[in-house]
């Protein structure tokens, strides 16, 4: 989610930068105060932070996506050290990954930090504050903090981007499309980002009660905190009722005065809001000089029998699916060629029963339940097939009541009960027919895939490799290499990169394709970076690039280069002027992403962090800097052992048990940075550390 | 030598004392009690003793990262305590058991460096120091590399050097052959006996009993809390229900020589053994053909 370097405009690039540096400075004087009160606190949020960012690299799989995810961890981390240090912990997370994996940028960094860190972890701390002051509970509270802090960050994001990508008029209209367009799969996320924070906190309070207290995550009623003198903790009561009807009432009436006052901004720049379709779409078709669109599921002409069949097919398609998936992995020579994947031997039942015998009977259970389940999907699906098939062959075959036409005319009757609708589907049988084949591969497609998934009756789980940690160590390993760079100061090569991002922003296409090309020359002839590697790590920024050439395309007018003409929809017109501006952002995209992985794989960022010191960024952001750094390879190892571990413990479980074994490995990072961060707090003692100034 | 932390070839070690030492953690848990010792400069004293013992309890009052519930422990004439933490640090090095804890810098060298720097010593000689404990402890080589990069035995010999840099007239290790290999072990026992021998007093908590009678002077045994015995390992040894109360073993070379001598000296290491049974073979006390030689022997006959 992290907006790409050179995607903002520079005017907009200083303008988060601003709020971005203030927030950033003020974390960093309350990092300072509460240091002086508890000296082990700096040590304490530099491993949280570390921790916070390894956990940031576990993937948590999405089974409705059949994707994984990551935990954007700021609500996490604003709810461990507080919401101005996990401000503070975001900035420097982010400037890592932009110089780690190019994932951000130096120029977007002001931006990233408004989103991701002031955002997410304000609105995911005020979460969790007023969940637990109604006596929530730690999962619950911590639920709604990750759902919200990760809901917040994208809503922010799309802000900043419709504020840097379209005109100003149209900015908070672009904002909100581009909301909407994240919502689809930003929503699951946000559930699951929700679920890990809620459930990190529930397995850390339950495994070690006394760090929850020691963080102040503690009920009111249990033991005092403070384990050392001195510290300064936030701690957590149960409201009075009073208190909580007040906190709710306020929380409620916050959010309809918010609410109502968006709308009043959106209805005031635009006279008035009509919604994303109607405001939007229907404004892009008259600038082309059509007609606005038809909706795309028009009840008007049919449509709405067209996708009964399409839901229909996929309904019988995935029944199928599903059914035949499971007959081919209980086949001997389906179990066979399945032993390789990885459901298909639990799909027989065959491993687990050899264990013992309350396994064997367990799996003996599961597998009658699983045959059962099987047979009624079975039988479903094959009616619904038939029903599907008979309804698009049979307008000619009449056999008696069960005839094609009687069944279309049922579905009619469901779908308009007044009947004044259309009653023929839109393009004729031919797309009907169309749409029946669709659905049904698909439907076939998702059942098969969901069966692997869900065999035994539960979905079970790989619990998959970190994602990125091979990039982090890999982009490491390359900076320490010695090339001909290396002997530069990385306080030149940092001003240089500084000079270079900026001119990128301001001087046009050219300078970027020049900027892009001389960079990756050198990646590839003097840090000598594979060129796949590269390739890797640029396809972020080359998706990017990618989208916003087609963005530009379609929504900057001009002399059409591409038109599709769609039947009955606003024509898809792509301008050549809108392919220009869409290739002029791009190319500087590209060529600020290449520069920040010349400088990150070029110079070992202690060198970097060195050189930001110099440069007068304030000591404690540098030392904590440090100190992640230090530890971040650390907790990575240790994640991906704790994760190895509990896969020698069962290569695959249930979905419900896999999440539950995340949360557990988040809560053990988190343990396990705490109780580090006292112990490299004394081993700093130890060696005169609180004589440095 | 003359680059040495020291400014010589012979340091002038420290002397610790605990005085009626107790110790209680916040639990409620007693760890230590009544414990009265005086570890003696240049001394090269092992603190063993069963898991909970309390050995790691006595390290860390000593160094000040606990504080006594009751009595007190005092390095030369200094009391430990909050006002004289970092006074005591600049005398007593401390060695973690896991270097990971104690190695926070992201690179050697700055590691190295970092207790010399907090002691205010100027640039050159915070470079010569780092230059002398980075070949003292063999990682030279690794000065420029990120922590990170290091098998553990580097970080151990890193955390070391990290160590000696502060020039410390104590050394205090918390199991600190743990997890080394034996190659690694032996360099990392026979420089600390090389630096014992200079007059560093060196404390060690340890379970590897056979390790220490080739190094140690000297063993406090630790059991419950209290002290179940203290004082040269001949003597401590000698007595093998002391260990027995502690969850330990002898050495295997005494217990090898239990079975097949019945003898009331008891060797602790390869070369007193040697030495024992060359002498008991030249008496006539024992025939070692039938031990050694038991095939020719059979044949002859």
């Amino acid at each position: 989610m992290h907006i790409a370097e050179g995607i903002l405009p520079a005017e907009w690039a200083v303008a988060w930068a601003a709020p971005a540096a203030v927030a950033v400075a003020v974390g960093l004087s309350r990092l300072k105060k509460r240091t002086v009160a508890d000296p082990s606190f700096k040590s304490l949020v530099a491993l949280m932070g570390a921790a916070v960012f390894a956990i940031s690299l576990m993937p948590i799989p999405v089974p409705v996506a059949g994707s994984v995810s990551h935990p954007a961890g700021t609500p996490l981390a604003a709810i461990v050290v507080g919401p101005w240090a996990s401000v503070v912990l975001a900035g420097l997370a982010l400037l890592i990954q932009a110089l780690f994996f190019a994932h951000g940028g130096l120029t977007t960094l002001g931006a990233n930090i408004v989103s991701e860190g002031i955002a997410g972890s304000f609105v995911g701390f005020a979460s969790f504050w007023l969940a637990r002051r109604c006596g929530a509970s730690l999962f619950r509270a911590g639920f709604l903090a990750g759902m919200f802090g990760d809901l917040a960050v994208y809503l922010a994001t799309a802000f900043e981007l419709g504020l840097g990508l379209f005109p100003w008029s149209g900015s908070l209209r672009g904002g909100g499309a581009l909301f909407l367009a994240f919502l689809p799969t930003q929503l699951p996320l946000a559930v699951l980002e929700g679920v890990f924070t809620g459930g990190v906190l529930r397995s850390l309070a339950e495994l070690r009660p006394d760090i929850a207290r020691g963080l102040g995550l503690g009920r009111g009623d249990a033991v005092p905190p403070a384990p050392r003198d001195g510290r300064i903790r936030h701690h957590w009561r149960r409201g009075s009722r009073g208190v909580r009807v007040a906190i709710v009432g306020l929380a409620v009436l916050v959010a309809v005065v918010s609410l109502g006052g968006l709308l009043w901004a959106i209805a005031l720049t635009t006279g008035d809001w009509v919604g994303i379709d109607a405001g939007i779409m229907e404004r892009v078709a008259e600038e082309r000089g059509r007609a606005a669109w038809t909706p795309f599921i028009n009840t008007d002409v049919g449509d709405l029998l067209l996708f009964m069949f399409f839901g229909g097919a996929v309904a019988a398609g995935a029944a199928v699916g599903w059914v035949v998936q499971g007959m081919r992995a209980r086949s001997p020579s389906g179990r066979a060629s399945a032993s390789g994947g990885h459901a298909g031997s639990h799909a027989g039942g065959g491993v687990g029963g050899s264990v013992g015998s309350g396994a064997a009977r367990d799996d003996s259970t599961a597998r009658a339940s699983g045959r059962w389940r099987r047979g009624i999907w079975g039988l479903v699906g094959g009616v619904l097939v038939v029903l599907v098939l008979w309804g698009w062959l049979a307008p000619g075959l009449s056999l008696g009541p069960l005839d094609g036409a009687h069944l279309r005319t049922v579905a009619r009757v469901i779908a308009d009960p007044s009947g004044e609708q259309v009653l023929s589907a839109r393009g004729g049988d031919a797309v009907l027919f169309a749409f029946t084949v669709a659905g049904l591969v698909l439907g076939v497609a998702a059942g098969w895939s969901a069966s692997k998934r869900f065999a035994g009756g539960r979905p079970r789980l790989r619990l998959p490799r970190l994602h990125g940690s091979h990039d982090v160590r890999a982009g490491d390993r390359q900076a320490w290499k010695t090339t001909v760079l290396s002997a530069i100061d990385a306080r030149v090569k940092l001003a240089v990169g500084a000079v270079l991002l900026g001119v990128n922003l301001v001087a046009g296409q050219g300078f970027s394709l020049l900027l892009l090309a001389v960079c990756l020359a050198v990646l590839l002839a003097v840090v000598r970076v594979r060129w796949i590697a590269l390739v890797l790590r640029m396809l972020p920024a080359l998706v990017v690039g990618v989208m916003l050439v087609v963005l530009r395309g379609l929504t900057i007018p001009g002399q059409p280069v591409i038109l599709i003409d769609l039947p009955r929809l606003a024509p898809v017109v792509v301008s050549s002027e809108g392919l220009a501006a869409g290739f002029d952002l791009a190319a500087v995209v590209l060529a600020g992403v290449s520069l920040l992985l010349l400088l990150g794989l070029s110079t070992p960022l202690p060198a970097l962090l060195g050189a930001l010191r110099w440069y007068r960024v304030p000591g404690l952001l540098i030392d904590l800097g440090m100190l992640m750094y230090r530890y971040l390879f650390l907790f990575v190892e240790e994640a991906q052992r704790m994760r190895q571990a509990q896969r020698l413990r069962g290569p695959e479980v249930p979905w419900r048990r896999a999440m539950g074994g995340f949360n557990s490995l988040g809560a053990n990072l988190l343990i396990r940075s705490y109780d580090r961060s006292q112990r490299v707090y004394d081993a700093q003692r130890l060696r005169g550390g609180e004589r440095r100034p | 030598m003359m680059n040495s932390p020291w400014g010589g070839s012979s340091i002038d070690g420290s002397t610790v004392t605990f005085a009626h030492t107790g110790f209680v953690y916040p639990g409620g848990v007693r760890a230590l009690d009544g414990v009265d010792i005086t570890i003696r400069s240049g001394d090269f004293t092992a603190v063993m003793g069963a898991n909970g013992g309390g050995k790691s309890t006595m390290l860390k009052l000593l160094v000040g990262l606990l504080h006594p519930s009751e009595g007190r422990v005092s390095v030369d004439d200094v009391e430990v305590g909050h006002d004289t933490f970092n006074q005591v640090a600049a005398m007593v090095g401390y060695l973690f058991q896991d270097p990971n804890d104690q190695l926070f810098c992201p690179t050697v060298a700055a590691d190295i460096a970092y207790g010399p720097e907090n002691l205010g010593l100027g640039g050159a000689e915070v470079e010569r120091r780092v230059e002398w404990s980075a070949k003292t402890c063999g990682v030279f080589e690794l000065l420029d590399r990120p922590i990170h990069a290091l098998s553990y035995g580097q970080k151990k010999r890193v955390a070391l050097a990290g160590v000696l840099a502060m020039g410390p007239r104590a050394l205090v290790l918390d199991e600190p052959s743990s997890s080394l290999d034996p190659m690694a072990e032996a360099a990392l026992m026979r420089l600390l006996k090389g630096l014992n021998e200079r007059g560093l007093t060196v404390i060690m908590a340890t379970h590897d009993v056979d390790l220490i009678p080739l190094y140690a002077h000297r063993i406090i045994l630790l059991r419950g809390g209290h002290v179940a015995a203290e004082g040269p390992l001949a003597e401590v040894f000698a007595e093998g229900t002391h260990l027995e109360g502690c969850d330990l073993r002898l050495p295997r070379i005494a217990y090898l020589f239990d079975i097949f001598c019945d003898e009331s000296t008891r060797p602790l290491t390869v070369g007193q053994a040697r030495k024992e049974l060359v002498r008991m073979v030249e008496q006539g006390r024992l025939d070692l053909v039938p031990i050694l030689l038991p095939k020719e022997r059979g044949g002859a006959a």
